[in-house]
């Protein structure tokens, strides 16, 4: 039986009158990639700022790793690695200077700091782009860097918020890839998403979200089952859409 | 961490190019400019020696029977008077060969002058009226007795000579004064405009907050364990290495090209002016704690920088000072620029623990509210 890593129980987020996020619940395994997807809106970055402690749950429990996430943070944030869905990477910094910076910031020094670099480097495919500064980098390579910033104190939980976003299909792939093999590797991810077929081809559980709340939990074919239980090739997107609606975001929808 | 932090975001300042270079060439460039455009005004001696004064004096003149003492008075004190008539008199005045012209006549005492300052004949005007005050005291007593026809004995002529004597009092008094050294406009201005640069050191603490904001790091951070003090002394510690470098290479180009005198003590002064580079980082980061808008900050350290130095001296010379005294103390700037330029020019300054208590106000006061505010915020 495999470990509990994460715990929500009944979070919730209120900003003035509006509930973005609403009592939602959420177990994440030892070493599995747990998808959260939704369109945009739904309240998957606010999810994601409250386990990372970046903002604080109106309503609810978070345990991580055992320990209360409100309480015993500092305990937490070593052991927690997040590549934010906004670049956030130093341009006038080279790229080992960038990765230095933050992992620095967990505690590594000297020759475990400059191991932590270079593996971090070698890990996301920029060894050779080591003393190129981050501003003169493509669109995917910062992505990459951004990872890289995220891992190199090698957490045991590592989220990535949208991390494919606006890059080329050759540095998507490359990215999954990676992932993958951290989790092989045995680090536990959480990954969310609006693309489909990367949830669908990374994860192994999946929960959807929609205005603020989980409207359905479980793998891919336990999804499907719960829209049509006699098709099973109905496609992840599919699922989707039957669950959260057609209609464009600005309107929003009662769900199925 | 604080090692990473600091090492990290000193690279990030010194790489801004634009600003550092400003922040180096910015001091050079006004000390040449000012040091040229006051050089004939400042580091001047004036020593007054003897000098001479023209006069003619009517025969029925108020001062006849008193001009002779009068005219020894001036003569121990340096100003001979030589008897010649009007005509003579202007052109010996028009030629400088006299400070002045008098004609003491038979009421009133005229003083011709050259136009503009001249440092002589002010000296000898006011010493004319010292001289003059107690005849002209004496004249109007006389007149108001005979006015009133009191019957008292003032008819006589006044006799300051035997007064004088008996009292020991002499009419004109010239004392050389004790003053201090007055600087060069090179080493004034050389010294001033460092310390008003220093307080744009401020705009480090901005770029680094700018830098932050616009590259979304501070979400990074706040993922880790650093502690708020950490974070402080990661931008306090860079920005005070920055500013130091910045200055130090104004230092030594203003110093190397116009042989700027820093004193006896060099590094007494460039121990204040490190400890002012130290204030001024830990004011500005306090600010960026504070303040979440950059333009706000850079207005108000422009407007600060200026109005400070200006009424402080940076802007003044010697030679205007028509702020008055009570709000020129009110600028840090003032017991900076005192304290530094008397090192130079004397070797002492009585501003020097002022200066060093105000700093080390600035800095601990600096540190604790922006302490403060990221503690209140993280528990936020």
């Amino acid at each position: 039986m495999k470990q509990t890593l994460l715990k929500l129980e009944g979070i919730s987020k209120k900003y003035d009158q509006k509930t973005v996020v609403d009592h939602i619940s959420i177990v994440v395994k030892q070493g599995e990639i747990f998808g959260l997807l939704g369109p945009n809106g739904a309240g998957k970055s606010t999810t994601i700022n409250m386990i990372c402690s970046m903002t604080k749950p109106t309503a609810g429990e978070i345990n991580i790793f055992g320990l209360n996430g409100k309480k015993e943070m500092s305990k937490i944030k070593p052991r927690l690695g997040l590549v934010p869905q906004d670049l956030a990477i130093h341009g006038d910094l080279k790229a080992w200077e960038n990765i230095e910076f933050f992992a620095g910031l967990y505690g590594l020094k000297g020759k475990e700091l400059k191991k932590a670099v270079d593996e971090a480097l070698g890990f996301v495919g920029l060894a050779e782009s080591r003393n190129g500064y981050a501003r003169t980098f493509s669109g995917g390579m910062k992505r990459r860097l951004n990872i890289a910033c995220a891992i190199a104190h090698r957490p045991e939980l590592m989220i990535f918020d949208e991390p494919t976003v606006a890059i080329d299909p050759q540095s998507r792939n490359f990215i999954l890839e990676k992932i993958k093999q951290m989790n092989t590797d045995g680090t536990t991810v959480i990954y969310t998403s609006h693309y489909m077929e990367e949830v669908e081809a990374l994860c192994d559980r999946i929960a959807i979200m929609d205005k603020g709340k989980i409207i359905a939990i479980g793998t891919k074919e336990e999804l499907i089952s719960l829209v049509a239980p006699k098709d099973t090739s109905m496609s992840l997107e599919e699922v989707f859409l039957k669950l959260t609606g057609k209609k464009l975001r600005d309107y929003g929808e009662e769900a199925i | 961490m604080l090692f990473t932090l600091v090492k990290n975001n000193t690279k990030l300042l010194i790489r801004s190019k634009v600003g550092f270079i400003f922040m180096c060439l910015l001091p050079i460039a006004l000390i040449f400019i000012l040091t040229s455009a006051f050089s004939g005004y400042m580091g001047e001696k004036v020593e007054i020696e003897s000098f001479s004064v023209g006069y003619s004096i009517t025969s029925k003149s108020y001062t006849k029977d008193y001009f002779d003492v009068l005219k020894k008075e001036f003569e121990g004190q340096g100003m001979f008077l030589t008897l010649m008539d009007k005509e003579e008199g202007i052109k010996a005045l028009a030629s400088d060969k006299i400070v002045s012209y008098i004609v003491l006549g038979d009421e009133l005492c005229t003083i011709y002058n050259k136009e503009g300052i001249d440092i002589k004949a002010m000296i000898f005007e006011s010493s004319l009226q010292a001289g003059m005050a107690p005849l002209d005291g004496f004249k109007i007593v006389r007149n108001y007795t005979a006015e009133r026809q009191m019957n008292l004995d003032v008819q006589r002529s006044f006799q300051w000579d035997e007064l004088s004597k008996r009292s020991r009092l002499s009419l004109i008094k010239r004392e050389k004064l004790a003053a201090d050294p007055v600087p060069k406009a090179k080493d004034y201005y050389g010294i001033v405009q460092i310390i008003f640069i220093i307080w744009f050191g401020v705009s480090s603490a901005v770029t680094l907050s700018t830098i932050e904001r616009k590259n979304k790091i501070l979400a990074r951070i706040s993922l880790t364990n650093v502690r708020p003090i950490t974070l402080f002394l990661g931008k306090f510690i860079p920005n005070s290495i920055s500013t130091s470098i910045q200055v130090g290479i104004a230092i030594i180009v203003s110093t190397l090209l116009l042989k700027v005198n820093w004193g006896e003590y060099p590094a007494l002064s460039f121990g204040l002016l490190l400890m002012q580079v130290m204030a001024v980082s830990a004011f500005g980061t306090m600010l960026t704690v504070m303040i979440k808008n950059s333009t706000i900050i850079t207005l108000f350290m422009y407007m600060g920088a200026f109005t400070f130095g200006f009424i402080g001296g940076s802007f003044q010379t010697y030679m205007y000072n028509f702020i008055d005294e009570r709000i020129v103390r009110l600028s840090p700037l003032y017991y900076m620029n005192r304290t530094l330029v008397e090192l130079s020019t004397k070797g002492e300054s009585a501003y020097l623990m002022t200066t060093f208590i105000m700093l080390l106000i600035i800095i601990i006061v600096s540190v604790s509210i922006g302490l403060s505010l990221m503690y209140i915020r993280r528990e936020e």
